[in-house]
């Protein structure tokens, strides 16, 4: 039957237990092949996380990376039909790994190698450019809801590990990086093809938390001037457009652009 | 309606894999002929640089599509997220073929990412020919099957060409033959390759596949694994020679997904297999 192989083959392959799996064979003594099935299967989903989390297996070292995915792999076995989305919690898992203690700051470093993962394969829109506002009445800006680009991802870390994470993903030659224990905002976003990176002061972050959590420009910026006097309003809100930050389709803008005719 | 206008046929000229390290490579190369196979599944994302490289490639050379996601032959229903990511692929970039494996792949909701083997039993065979007759049915459009690479004897009631023959007249599905597995199969199960490549019908096969092994590392030559890791092996050349001088020309992929090697090596191998193929032509 069938549904008998199937088990069999799972408790061989996946399950270590081959016993049943040789009933199946003409040559009982070749069961030890199906080790060719598991190695595949558990590899595979390996390759994968090492692809996804390309700063943290260099952080990490081979060794301990292949321990710690593999052990990952056992207790969240791939469930989509591609291994493209494969290992959306493997941050948390890395945070009570075993042998973690040593690199404390490797399950940051898996959130923004996911987050570059998110922003890299997001939907492909415009970015709201300048001149796009310059339908609208100056006054009126401060009451603009605007939307965040897609690919935008917005990161609140324990640890500053955005340059040491930057450094290992662009594959440059190994240089001994600090990696402190100290609270860290970064944003990463897909203007084009390149994904890029930008570490924010606490009020930059909470600027655009408020923008993407759908609060107008004004109320942003109000906030986050409270939170810190220093916070600019023009220059982030300049630079922000200028990096394409913003996306191309803003159904507020619409909707006060025909206020304004 | 208009109706759709379908893609042209792969051509009968030997075609590659597509691997991000050559995609620059391919869009700056003019060479005749080429057509590219992607596995659909790489490129099960909403936006960004994959499916715009893939666009750029597509817009220059003739893709197949071949799926390793739809595990036809296990016991869980066909995935609806994966169908419909991989219908709407299809609907984007038109691609010529589209191809599975004789093969399954999940279980209880958990994706194994390998290619496991059935039984060649009459009871497999029912199976897996309603599930290709229901997959295809979803798609809209006949697919090709491939015959599996084997490194387990399993008990069965009939040959691999008899199997596969029967399942292309209840399914109306075709072949994509690898010649690699067939070598690697018969080098790890004890059959004759060449019966076995004999035994094909020429008409059922839509494309073939031509790859690299290597020996099981702990068991040596008496395991041969498909690891699309190395040069096409002389013997499988051999092999290939063997059917395509039966059947004639057929639209033939350099499969490599691993230890990939140079773009201009890759291309080298490719010009071998498409010599092969347009000596088949002067002959005819």
């Amino acid at each position: 039957m069938l549904s008998g192989y199937y088990q069999a083959f799972l408790d061989a392959v996946v399950g270590s237990d081959p016993r049943t799996l040789g009933a199946y064979l003409e040559d009982r003594a070749l069961v030890s092949n199906a080790i060719v099935y598991r190695n595949t299967t558990f590899r595979g989903a390996a390759d994968a996380l090492s692809t996804a989390y390309p700063a943290v297996a260099r952080l990490a070292g081979d060794a301990y990376f292949e321990h710690v995915a593999i052990a990952y792999v056992e207790a969240s076995p791939p469930r989509q039909r591609s291994l493209v989305g494969y290992g959306e919690d493997f941050a948390d898992f890395l945070e009570t790994a075993p042998g973690i203690a040593e690199a404390p700051y490797l399950a940051d470093a898996a959130r923004l190698d996911w987050a570059w993962l998110g922003a890299h394969r997001a939907p492909s829109q415009i970015s709201l450019a300048a001149s796009d506002l310059a339908v609208l009445r100056p006054e009126r800006l401060a009451e603009l809801k605007l939307k965040l680009h897609p690919s935008v991802r917005l990161l609140e870390l324990r640890w500053g590990v955005h340059d040491a994470w930057k450094h290992n993903r662009n594959l440059a030659p190994a240089i001994a990086q600090e990696v402190l224990p100290s609270r860290q905002h970064v944003m990463l976003w897909r203007p084009a093809h390149e994904v890029e990176t930008q570490v924010l002061s606490p009020a930059e972050a909470l600027f655009f938390q408020l923008l993407d959590g759908g609060s107008a420009l004004g109320e942003a910026a109000q906030t986050a001037l409270a939170a810190s006097p220093d916070f600019n309003t023009t220059l982030v809100f300049a630079g922000a457009l200028e990096a394409s930050v913003f996306a191309g389709e803003q159904p507020d803008l619409d909707l006060k652009r025909e206020e304004w005719w | 309606m208009t109706p759709l206008a379908s893609p042209p046929p792969l051509p009968p000229r030997a075609g590659i894999g597509l691997k991000p390290d050559h995609y620059r490579a391919i869009l700056d190369c003019a060479a005749e002929g080429l057509w590219l196979e992607a596995h659909p599944e790489n490129y099960m994302v909403d936006g960004g640089p994959r499916l715009a490289w893939l666009e750029a490639l597509r817009s220059r050379h003739p893709l197949s599509f071949h799926g390793v996601g739809a595990s036809l032959g296990g016991p869980d229903p066909l995935d609806p997220d994966h169908l419909k990511a991989l219908k709407s692929l299809i609907a984007r970039f038109e691609p010529a073929v589209v191809s599975e494996h004789v093969a399954w792949s999940a279980a209880g909701g958990r994706y194994f990412a390998d290619l496991f083997p059935l039984p060649r039993t009459d009871e497999a065979l029912c199976w897996l020919a309603e599930r290709i007759d229901a997959f295809q049915m979803a798609l809209g459009r006949a697919i090709l099957v491939e015959n599996p690479s084997v490194y387990l004897p399993l008990k069965s009631e009939m040959d691999e060409p008899d199997f596969l023959v029967e399942l292309c007249r209840r399914s109306g599905c075709g072949l994509l033959l690898d010649v690699n597995n067939v070598f690697v199969s018969a080098n790890n199960t004890g059959f004759d390759a060449g019966a076995y490549i004999d035994a094909i019908p020429g008409h059922l096969v839509g494309e073939v596949h031509l790859a690299g092994h290597e020996a099981d590392a702990r068991k040596g030559a008496s395991l041969l694994i498909d690891t699309h890791g190395a040069p096409v092996a002389e013997p499988v050349w051999a092999l290939y020679e063997r059917l395509i001088s039966r059947i004639g020309s057929r639209p033939t992929l350099i499969e490599r997904d691993a230890n990939i090697p140079a773009f201009e090596t890759l291309m080298a191998e490719r010009g071998r297999a498409d010599l092969a193929l347009a000596r088949q032509v002067e002959l005819a």
